[in-house]
């Protein structure tokens, strides 16, 4: 489990992104992680991955202080910016250089990811790659070496249609009770069919987090003419779209964009 | 205890020696051996071969171990997810430093041999082998081997004192206490107080000790870059 409790983050000039966030990235569930742009997402991803140390409050992977950055927390913890660069260098130079550091790593994993994603084992120059390309690949990478916490931030950037689906199957199929992920993503439809669970970071740096269960439970949602009594309500070409208290306990799906615009503009605290 | 697995290191030092000079061994070799030209070339400056060689060999030494400090600036350009350990990645600095100079001397011996060895048919012919010749000084080589902790120390404290983690007072003040300490054998000889052969004994002995602070003051600094909350921006 990886716990955030307290945690403070802002940059030297004077902006503070995180704001007193708390919450549990619990075993075996997958995260949503959704704010505006600029709300400090990618920010938030550093700071669980050690990239980048909290300044007031801490952040616990498997009961170990991630700002230690102690090699068994690293070995857990793998992290995939939504911008990188791959070097003029083979695809199996990369994975024979850089998964020898992980103990759990799966050259099946690996090859079952590449096959489905149809990059080639034989890749000569991961540079000369696509975008696209780029990404399943490092999602493969990432999938293959059995990180007990993997932090993803925008993965599907530049993803097709297609390879977005098998992106949803490889890590249903690859992930283990025992493995958590945390999706960063602006593309809420990508996300809404997998994640267990919702973390949206406001633009005054506070994080609500929530499982979609509890949400469903709590909420519903419908169409109505009427937005009175609604938590949070939006206009529709057939009235409200709107947000209730869900006083019947009966289990009702809500849509993530609804839920974000409710989070986002207060509706939901 | 920090964490230091011999393995671990040594995976590192792959790591990092490949991604920075393995990518295109060719081109790497190409452009070793054009280094070594030029610096045999720069050393005829010098007049007499037999002089120019002393010099090259020395120039060849030095830039072996300058070009090993970009392992040390790939290191604290950012943090990596790699798991390894500050000590891991502060050994592997000097053991890729070794390695990398083994490898440009071994370059240097056949190529600048061959072009001195070529320069000598204008006069008298002769095989010119660098560092296996006769009348080679190998205190270039345990010179050079101080520069590398020396070069470390210095890029991380004026990076620390540029923060204004240090004082920069302190930085220079500490910089002109190390030159006087190490012409302090070279001032005692002058002055005659010690003879040729002690000065040299007393210079080694100020150079190991020196090396050793350095390497010391140098893994606290790095590990506090790796560590600090200041080192976040």
């Amino acid at each position: 489990m990886t716990e955030l409790k307290d945690v403070w983050y802002w940059y030297e000039y004077g902006q503070t992104v995180i704001r007193d966030a708390s919450a549990a990235v619990g075993d075996g569930r997958i995260y949503g992680l959704l704010g505006l742009n600029g709300a400090g997402k990618s920010t938030l991803l550093k700071l669980m991955a050690g990239l980048l140390f909290p300044k007031k409050g801490e952040i616990l992977c498997g009961g170990e202080n991630v700002a230690d950055r102690k090699v068994e927390t690293l070995q857990d913890v793998v992290f995939m910016p939504a911008e990188f660069e791959l070097r003029n260098e083979s695809l199996e130079k990369f994975v024979s250089l850089n998964s020898v550091f992980y103990p759990r790593f799966s050259r099946a994993v690996l090859d079952d990811c590449l096959k489905k994603f149809g990059i080639d084992p034989g890749t000569r120059s991961l540079e000369q790659l696509s975008l696209g390309n780029r990404h399943k690949f490092m999602l493969s990478f990432l999938l293959s070496l059995g990180a007990k916490l993997m932090l993803l931030d925008e993965p599907l950037n530049g993803m097709d249609l297609p390879s977005r689906g098998m992106f949803r199957r490889l890590l249903m199929r690859h992930l283990d009770d025992g493995q958590s992920v945390v999706v960063s993503t602006h593309v809420m439809s990508d996300v809404d069919r997998i994640v267990s669970d919702v973390m949206v970071l406001r633009n005054d740096g506070t994080l609500f987090s929530a499982s979609v269960d509890e949400l469903s439970h709590r909420y519903s949602y419908g169409i109505s003419s009427s937005a009175e009594g609604a938590v949070y309500a939006e206009s529709c070409a057939e009235g409200y779209r709107v947000l209730r208290r869900n006083d019947d306990a009966c289990e009702s799906g809500i849509p993530m964009d609804m839920l974000f615009n409710a989070v986002i503009n207060g509706g939901i605290e | 205890m920090e964490a230091f697995s011999f393995r671990r290191m040594m995976l590192f030092c792959r790591l990092q020696m490949v991604e920075m000079y393995g990518r295109n061994i060719g081109r790497t070799l190409r452009v070793g051996a054009a280094a070594v030209l030029v610096i045999c070339l720069f050393s005829l400056i010098f007049g007499e071969e037999g002089e120019s060689v002393s010099v090259a060999e020395r120039m060849m030494v030095a830039c072996s171990f300058v070009a090993s400090v970009a392992f040390f600036s790939d290191l604290v350009a950012y943090r990596m997810m790699v798991p390894a350990s500050p000590a891991e990645k502060y050994v592997s600095v000097f053991v890729n430093s070794l390695l990398l100079s083994v490898m440009f001397l071994a370059l240097s011996v056949l190529v600048g041999s061959a072009f001195f060895t070529l320069l000598s048919f204008f006069n008298e012919p002769s095989l010119t082998l660098l560092y296996f010749r006769e009348g080679f000084d190998a205190s270039g080589l345990v010179g050079a081997m101080f520069m590398l902790p020396l070069i470390i120390w210095v890029l991380l404290y004026s990076r620390s004192a540029s923060k204004r983690r240090h004082s920069k007072l302190v930085f220079f003040g500490q910089l002109a206490g190390l030159v006087c300490f190490l012409l302090f054998p070279t001032v005692l000889r002058a002055l005659g107080i010690i003879d040729r052969p002690s000065a040299r004994i007393v210079t080694a002995c100020v150079s190991l000790s020196l090396m050793l602070i350095f390497i010391v003051q140098s893994y606290r600094l790095f590990r506090r870059l790796e560590m600090d909350v200041r080192e976040n921006d």
